[in-house]
């Protein structure tokens, strides 16, 4: 089952989101996969944070797309984590690759594009992963997802390197998956698990596509979508879902 | 702290899942009735509204999960509804069952002297009409003293609707998602609720043990737990101050 899990925004709730702490935690609890998020700062310094404003994780009223790099790096997004006095800075998409690299860690990357600047987002991310990962064998690529079904066809026309890409699928748009997937030219549909009936999951299988689930946090849910093809899913507490399981 | 798993300790935590969690047939008359058998102090249940703004019990708005019939509360009329067996997919009963209405569900529990824990799912765009539709409903039903119900939702729009249409008068519960479990403050500084609820998995884990729930009372909160599912999750909940849990599992708990 460890296989199965991917670790969401890092470790999930275990330590600060999306950052090196998160993926150390991931790493010690035996993960093999780690999903991120990558989004750009004003000077377009493609970073790790799953918003663009820091007031969840940082009780600062600031956005990431109206920040320059320099001015948020300092800054503690580790200030919502559940543990008080926990110290931890946003890292950059290369930073946080090689960590992820040095622990053995797989990468499932998410696009988060604000509206207007997807080119531009996929065109710098995808040029970070093609030189992070000029070497790396095809299979040992991240799988780079998104919501946004044309982030990941630019993405699949301009790279350099044959990543996967997976589509994230919102649950009320569950029943257009068919849409979202050809837009996207994706290998992979992500849908939220309770969401995920037999028979989308049967005409995603029959149309070629693989199926990762997300937000799986209990394993009874985690047993059905298995037994329906699904193959990994983002969890946000492996620990307790690898002793319940 | 150590806690104790004395039967009658356990017994005033425990909230049966959709009636009596996996005994029965989930969100059904029957579901109620086990529980009545088997002497849970509390029951939860789902309320939603149906097109012609009805309200019935049930856990998922699309019924074909339950049902093996293509339909969907929010666009049916209680009529057509209530042509549904809703626990067709059940293993174990051959008998039918229709979705229960909220004021008969409501009326059985304080007949029987079990306390309800009502969960609200709103339908996005229906939170208010919701809320106040439970509100009106709770109106006609007497209570006795400390038997009022307790209002749950994963949703802040609900409950501040509730609190508003109820004038503060019923006691609200915010569920947090697993994956927003170290966001919840500003979850429920929007809900203003009187109880935080997280997944018992989060509650019973040693990274997070106790964290949440020693928050929770610091900030002014009470705790409860939901999927409390086996022993060793219950005691943790107990240990870390939780009130009650949901459990789909009263039997093993009790066991």
């Amino acid at each position: 089952m460890i296989d199965r899990i991917i670790g969401h925004r890092g470790a999930g709730v275990l330590a600060p989101e999306n950052t090196i702490a998160a993926l150390k935690v991931a790493h010690d609890l035996g993960l093999s996969h780690v999903e991120f998020d990558v989004r750009l700062t004003k000077d377009h310094v493609p970073i790790i944070s799953h918003d663009d404003s820091l007031m969840r994780c940082a009780h600062i009223d600031q956005l990431v797309s109206q920040s320059n790099y320099a001015d948020i790096k300092d800054v503690n997004v580790a200030e919502h984590y559940a543990l008080a006095d926990f110290y931890a800075t946003i890292p950059t998409l290369e930073e946080y690759l090689a960590e992820a690299k040095a622990l053995g860690l797989h990468c499932q990357v998410e696009l988060k594009p604000n509206v207007g600047d997807e080119a531009l987002l996929v065109e710098i991310a995808g040029a970070v992963l093609d030189g992070f990962y000029k070497d790396t064998p095809d299979d040992s690529l991240p799988l780079v997802t998104s919501f946004i079904p044309h982030c990941l066809k630019m993405l699949k026309d301009m790279a350099k390197r044959p990543y996967k890409t997976g589509v994230l699928v919102k649950v009320e748009e569950t029943t257009n998956w068919k849409d979202l997937a050809a837009r996207s030219s994706c290998d992979v549909i992500h849908v939220h698990a309770l969401y995920l009936k037999k028979e989308f999951a049967e005409g995603m299988l029959a149309a070629g596509y693989k199926i990762n689930g997300f937000h799986l946090n209990h394993p009874e849910t985690a047993k059905k979508a298995l037994a329906l093809g699904c193959q990994k899913f983002t969890c946000d507490i492996p620990d307790v879902f690898l002793r319940n399981a | 702290m150590v806690g104790v798993m004395a039967e009658g300790n356990v017994r005033s935590c425990i909230v049966g899942h959709r009636g009596a969690g996996n005994s029965a047939p989930g969100s059904t008359m029957a579901a109620l009735e086990k529980a009545v058998e088997l002497d849970l102090k509390w029951v939860e249940f789902d309320v939603r509204l149906t097109a012609d703004h009805h309200l019935v019990i049930a856990n998922a708005d699309d019924l074909s999960g339950c049902s093996g019939q293509d339909i969907k509360i929010s666009e049916s009329t209680l009529d057509d509804l209530l042509d549904v067996d809703v626990a067709q997919s059940f293993v174990g009963t051959d008998d039918v069952h229709r979705i229960p209405l909220f004021e008969d569900a409501v009326a059985f529990c304080t007949e029987h002297g079990i306390r309800t824990q009502i969960e609200l799912k709103g339908e996005v765009g229906t939170e208010e009409a919701l809320a106040e539709a439970v509100v009106h409903s709770l109106k006609q039903q007497p209570f006795p003293a400390g038997g009022a119900p307790l209002i749950t939702s994963f949703t802040p729009k609900c409950l501040s609707a509730i609190d508003r249409f109820s004038e503060g008068s019923l006691d609200t519960g915010l569920l947090i998602h697993t994956h927003l479990s170290n966001d919840w403050k500003e979850v429920a500084k929007e809900a203003d609720p009187d109880y935080v609820h997280f997944y018992g998995g989060v509650v019973n884990n040693e990274h997070l043990a106790d964290k949440f729930g020693q928050a929770v009372r610091d900030a002014g909160y009470r705790l409860n737990a939901y999927k409390v599912n086996t022993k060793e999750d219950a005691q943790a909940a107990i240990d870390a101050g939780a009130e009650r849990f949901t459990s789909d599992e009263p039997e093993i708990l009790l066991g």
